[in-house]
């Protein structure tokens, strides 16, 4: 029957066709496991989302030498309460403008006392991005970063800036210039934004 | 002794006027304020009184004279004050005390003292550790230190702060500290105050902080402040949490002779502010009660209060029973119930034999909360003996039952 092509032939079209069949799937597979594959950065955040902090801690140190990889270290380590290596972190990762470094920064200076650099990466962060939300745990926003810079300007007794600060948060308050009724209202702004 | 002490003389001129040029004391005084705008200008009247404010050095009488410059062109000289007889009364310096918290950092805190004097040092106990704490950007009137929350429990905080003349003044405050972790229920635990989420949390790991008040009160007089908490976290509440606050049988009766047609409906659950003179209502939450107990729920740290607000009302939503205050008794007490709606009423005492001792009231009582007492004497009026007692409440809601102990 003329319609039919002889069996050699079949076998090669169909052998051509595996063949391609096989390099589309690979091909497909490649791309798909660079769409989905998450990166080393993504896991080890993960793992800091999940509060798996001493395994976070682990994959940030191995990718360490990655910007956003040094500010997760930032984190993990303020997390793990080690607020001066945290800081030697944030100090490292600065150069790369990461706005989330400089969220952590404020922080871990505020505790550790040095309150002009707590300042400093809190004005960066609200040059950078006024809404602030750290994605990857979002109980942290640019409230709190506020927070930070009131506070180091309270220890540094600048009250008319802590004011200024203050009434950010709460448009109400009403400046004051005396340390106990500033220190009241500061303890209880953190309630306000709840 | 404080920053500054204020000396009312009434000064005589030599003549009048004079314009004062500056004013300067002997040793062991030290002018506080000495500028010119302090000064007081000049003395147009042959007799006037001038306060001047300045800085005592030293405690007890003075023994300094007051010198006044100025440019009388008769009097050239100086008019000297002998301060004999100023007295300069020594007090404490006057504490409070702060904590600062961050959501990023849910397990470090920040304590601070303020004074209102500066002070020579100031010392902070923690559950009986003591560390000097440090002078904020060095104003000895403020002072920090920083403490890492590791577990609940309770923390004793006591600041001393010492002034130069080696007054003490003190302030106290603890904590109950509950551990939030996340996907658990959690409870919180005081003497007077119960908090708690019900089903697992589902916020961050963190800490909440509860400090019972005391000497708290209310700016407005208008309501009653009973008691107020500070509640503080340092995570994000992500859920409503239940609070109870708990009040006595003797703040009820202390109410009960001090307010006119008082209802214990009437009690609530309010928040809080601090207010430049005491605390100011800013919310009225409300709340369910039971007899000694109301219960609200709240989405934030803060300061509340139970306060006895005359405009509000608050009924049981079932049948409660009370235990009965004194107790142990002797030889009378007081026993309190509550009606979620009108009912016919039994009260009747027992012994511990299952015998009737008195039926207390039989009869028809309103919604709400009432109180029958008790004194100790059966149905025919005899004192009954020591010993455990029932008593027992029935009503269209339901039946409860109580023990009670009568000691002579």
């Amino acid at each position: 029957m003329d319609f039919l092509e002889p069996t050699s032939t079949r076998i090669v079209d169909k052998l051509l066709f595996i063949t391609l069949g096989i390099l589309v799937f690979l091909i497909i597979m490649q791309f798909l496991s660079c769409q989905t594959d998450p990166t080393a950065t993504d896991v080890a955040w993960e793992k800091f989302e999940n509060k798996k902090y001493s395994e976070a801690y682990t994959d940030f140190i191995a990718i360490q030498d990655d910007p956003k990889g040094l500010v997760g270290l930032g984190w993990t380590l303020l997390r793990l309460d080690s607020l001066t290596r945290a800081e030697d972190v944030f100090t490292r990762a600065a150069g790369d403008s990461i706005v989330d470094g400089y969220a952590g920064w404020s922080a871990v200076a505020w505790r550790n006392s040095h309150f002009t650099v707590a300042i400093r990466a809190s004005d960066f962060v609200q040059r950078m991005e006024p809404g602030y939300l750290f994605a990857h745990d979002q109980s942290v926003d640019i409230s709190d970063i506020k927070l930070h810079k009131a506070y180091s300007l309270y220890h540094l007794q600048n009250y008319q800036s802590c004011n200024g600060v203050m009434q950010e948060l709460d448009p109400s308050w009403v400046a004051s210039n005396d340390a106990t009724t500033l220190l009241a209202k500061l303890e209880s702004l953190y309630n306000t934004y709840q | 002794m404080g920053d500054s002490a204020t000396l009312s003389i009434n000064m005589k001129a030599p003549q009048s006027p004079i314009k004062i040029s500056g004013i300067s004391l002997s040793t062991g005084l030290q002018f506080l304020v000495a500028t010119s705008n302090s000064l007081p200008r000049s003395i147009t009247s042959d007799s006037m009184i001038v306060t001047i404010k300045f800085k005592p050095r030293t405690i007890g009488n003075l023994r300094d004279t007051l010198r006044i410059i100025h440019d009388a062109d008769t009097s050239p000289s100086p008019i000297i004050i002998p301060l004999s007889g100023v007295c300069v009364e020594s007090t404490p310096p006057i504490l409070s005390i702060g904590i600062l918290r961050s959501t990023v950092l849910k397990n470090q805190i920040e304590f601070y003292g303020v004074s209102n004097e500066g002070l020579s040092t100031m010392n902070i106990s923690l559950n009986g550790t003591t560390k000097v704490m440090t002078p904020v950007s060095g104003n000895t009137r403020i002072f920090s230190t920083g403490y890492q929350l590791t577990a609940s429990g309770d923390i004793a905080v006591h600041m001393i702060g010492t002034d130069s003349a080696q007054n003490e003044g003190i302030a106290d405050r603890s904590y109950t500290v509950g551990a939030l972790v996340k996907n658990r229920p959690f409870t919180i635990h005081t003497e007077k105050t119960d908090m708690k989420i019900s089903r697992s949390y589902s916020g961050d790991d963190g800490f909440i902080l509860i400090s019972e008040h005391t000497n708290s009160r209310l700016a407005s007089t208008e309501r009653r402040l009973i008691r107020s908490i500070e509640v503080l976290s340092t995570v994000r509440m992500e859920s409503h949490y239940e609070l109870s606050l708990r009040y006595s049988g003797e703040d009820v009766a202390e109410l009960s002779r001090s307010v006119p047609d008082f209802d214990e409906r009437k009690f609530t659950i309010v928040e809080l502010a601090q207010a430049a003179d005491g605390l100011e209502i800013t919310r009225t939450i409300g709340g369910s009660l039971k007899p000694g107990v109301i219960t609200a729920k709240i989405d934030k740290p803060g300061i509340y209060g139970l306060v006895y607000d005359a405009n509000s009302s608050v009924l049981p939503k079932s049948l409660e029973l009370s235990q009965n205050y004194p107790n142990p008794f002797n030889p009378t007490t007081t026993i309190r119930f509550g009606l979620p709606d009108a009912s016919r009423v039994q009260l009747t005492i027992y012994n511990v034999l299952g015998q009737q001792v008195r039926e207390l009231i039989r009869e028809n009582r309103s919604a709400g909360y009432h109180e029958v007492h008790w004194d100790g004497k059966n149905q025919k009026g005899k004192a009954v003996v020591s010993g455990m007692y029932i008593y027992r409440l029935e009503t269209a809601a339901g039946v409860d039952v109580k023990k009670m102990l009568l000691v002579k």
